[in-house]
């Protein structure tokens, strides 16, 4: 401290430069505006890392175990989960299933969500009304929803088999979540019935962003309703559209909820999605090691999503 | 925007008066079937199930908890990150944001395995840390964004007058966040309540799960009496649509400006 001091005192020819040690005092302030600053932080940042981290890091160490979870006895298998996950065929059915729902909630969700939020920029009655009935099933519970999509999706007595019944349409009918070949259509349109509202809403917020001019030029360009939205609104909507895109491909990763309360992935594994093959694996199989795996890999997904997003992100900025 | 002709009025009308209609079906559905055979007693009958107050009651305390833990939390470190500069704030930051990629499921394993060593499992506690914890996130980006449109000015000329950066923190800054405060407490509010795949790991004991895993308590314990199960749903969907009904502007803000970055 003294010598530093000392060093300061001696070399007043060399104010104009820049001195090449901190000064002291500089210093004491920057590391009380650290300390501040992390006692700002430190509960949530603690409380993630406790949480989340630690839980990163125990299914990184659990991955190379075979662990059923109950005994203490923990067999070390190198990378072998890998190995199995990667030559199991519902581990593959699983994301391809994820895909699927991504990919078809992601596109319907913002198609359906542009258009009505471009159909309530009209003028006319009821807009706010509309707007609120389109945003409410954000807020239900999936068990609730699930329960009230149980009787609409019923085979014998479903509300939509029973329409189709009533027009004639008999050879349209389906057991909606009963089928192989239909149950996971049925999810994604519950999903899709519970987040167009937000995307509804993201898209409206944004074009009331987009200047009155914009239309009017449109207009005298003598572009249709239709017309305007395709070739001047959305292309002005790009970042909307972004956003939305990879709010949908996290929620695809994240879905859970609304597959087990309505098929716990069945009949078969034709509902079977990279969440409830984990939950299945870990809580019901207690194959705990390979479970540990297989979030690994989720993990790992979900960062190059990531990695994705912030990249693009940068690029339109 | 104006439409300009009668018919392309009508037909907007028309269009999104049926998608109003498939919109609100489902609740229809919902209402309808909870008054199947019994009418009205399907939800006395509920009410007096002892088991009811139970589950209405374990979420009420989840949520409370869960709530006043992530908001105070969050009020700090929001401030912290928006207008506080300090080392390591941008990996911090990003290491929190980060958790906002992360499926429950992937974590499910450590989490149950955790708090099973820890006495968590069948206890409040446990269920509210882990929900705090993957609220935490988008909680603080939905917070931080609003701190970031406060002018620093404000902060700055306190600072002159010797205010003391807790002082300016609590006394300047908190009552200017109030609506960020708000929309954040409800969505942790929405969260809380809603949230199922926790409660169905952590909560095997009936007595200390939460609403959501009411449906399933009484389609095994009723075997199969479908009205008061659809009475129990609406039920337990009450206090967010009521939430709803008041707050949807803060749930419909909260929505653009968590989703800027």
């Amino acid at each position: 401290m003294q010598h530093a001091t000392d060093l300061t005192e001696q070399e007043p020819k060399l104010s104009a430069v820049p001195p090449k040690r901190p000064d002291p005092v500089k210093k004491k302030a920057q590391l009380k505006k650290n300390l501040i600053g992390w006692a700002f932080v430190a509960p949530t940042v603690l409380f993630v890392i406790a949480f989340i981290y630690y839980g990163i890091f125990y299914n990184a160490y659990h991955s190379v175990f075979s662990w059923d979870g109950i005994s203490f006895e923990k067999t070390y298998i190198g990378l072998e989960n890998f190995g199995r996950m990667f030559s199991d065929p519902e581990f593959y059915n699983a994301l391809k299933n994820t895909g699927i729902f991504t990919v078809l909630t992601v596109t319907i969700q913002a198609g359906l969500g542009l258009v009505l939020a471009y159909l309530l920029h009209t003028k006319g009655v009821g807009r706010t009304f509309f707007k609120s009935v389109f945003f409410f099933p954000v807020v239900l519970s999936p068990v609730v929803l699930g329960a009230a999509f149980s009787q609409i999706f019923d085979f014998q007595f479903g509300y939509i088999n029973e329409f189709l019944r009533m027009i004639g349409l008999d050879a349209f009918e389906q057991n909606w979540l009963g089928d192989q070949d239909v149950a996971l259509y049925s999810i994604i349109l519950i999903n899709i019935f519970q987040w167009t509202g937000s995307s509804m809403i993201m898209y409206y917020m944004a074009m009331l962003a987009i200047e009155r001019e914009v239309f009017e030029a449109a207009n005298i360009d003598g572009a249709g309703f239709w017309r305007t939205l395709w070739s001047v609104v959305f292309p002005n909507l790009k970042g909307t559209t972004f956003t939305l895109t990879i709010l949908g491909v996290i929620g695809g990763l994240k879905t859970f909820d609304i597959v087990w309360i309505s098929t716990q992935g069945g009949p078969g594994n034709s509902t079977e999605v990279i969440s409830t093959y984990l939950f299945r694996k870990s809580m019901l199989h207690q194959e705990v090691g390979y479970a540990s795996a297989v979030a690994i890999i989720l993990l790992i997904i979900a960062l190059g999503i990531t990695y994705f997003q912030t990249r693009v992100q940068k690029k339109m900025d | 925007m104006e439409i300009q002709t009668k018919k392309g009025r009508w037909l907007t009308n028309v269009g999104l008066s049926l998608m109003a209609v498939i919109w609100l079906f489902p609740i229809f559905v919902m209402f309808k079937e909870s008054l199947r055979v019994n009418g009205f007693s399907n939800y006395i009958a509920t009410l007096q199930n002892p088991n009811f107050p139970q589950f209405v009651f374990n979420s009420f305390i989840v949520a409370f908890f869960m709530i006043i833990i992530s908001i105070s939390f969050l009020a700090f470190a929001a401030f912290g990150f928006s207008k506080l500069e300090f080392a390591g704030k941008r990996l911090l930051f990003n290491l929190v944001l980060a958790g906002l990629m992360l499926p429950v499921a992937s974590l499910i394993v450590p989490l149950f395995f955790t708090l099973r060593t820890l006495d968590g499992l069948n206890s409040y506690w446990g269920l509210i840390g882990a929900e705090v914890a993957f609220f935490l996130p988008f909680g603080l980006m939905l917070i931080k964004s609003y701190f970031d449109e406060l002018p620093n000015e404000l902060m700055e000329a306190a600072h002159i007058d010797g205010a003391s950066t807790f002082q300016i923190f609590y006394k300047i800054m908190m009552p200017l966040a109030k609506p960020a405060l708000a929309t954040a407490t409800i969505y942790a509010f929405l969260n809380s309540w809603n949230e199922y795949l926790m409660v169905l790991t952590f909560m095997t004991d009936p007595a200390k799960q939460t609403v959501t895993l009411a449906p399933t308590f009484f389609t095994e314990a009723l075997g199969g009496d479908p009205g008061k199960l659809y009475a129990s749903l609406v039920l337990i969907s009450l206090p967010t649509m009521v939430f709803y009904i008041f707050f949807q502007r803060f749930l419909q803000k909260g929505m653009t400006s968590g989703a800027v970055k």
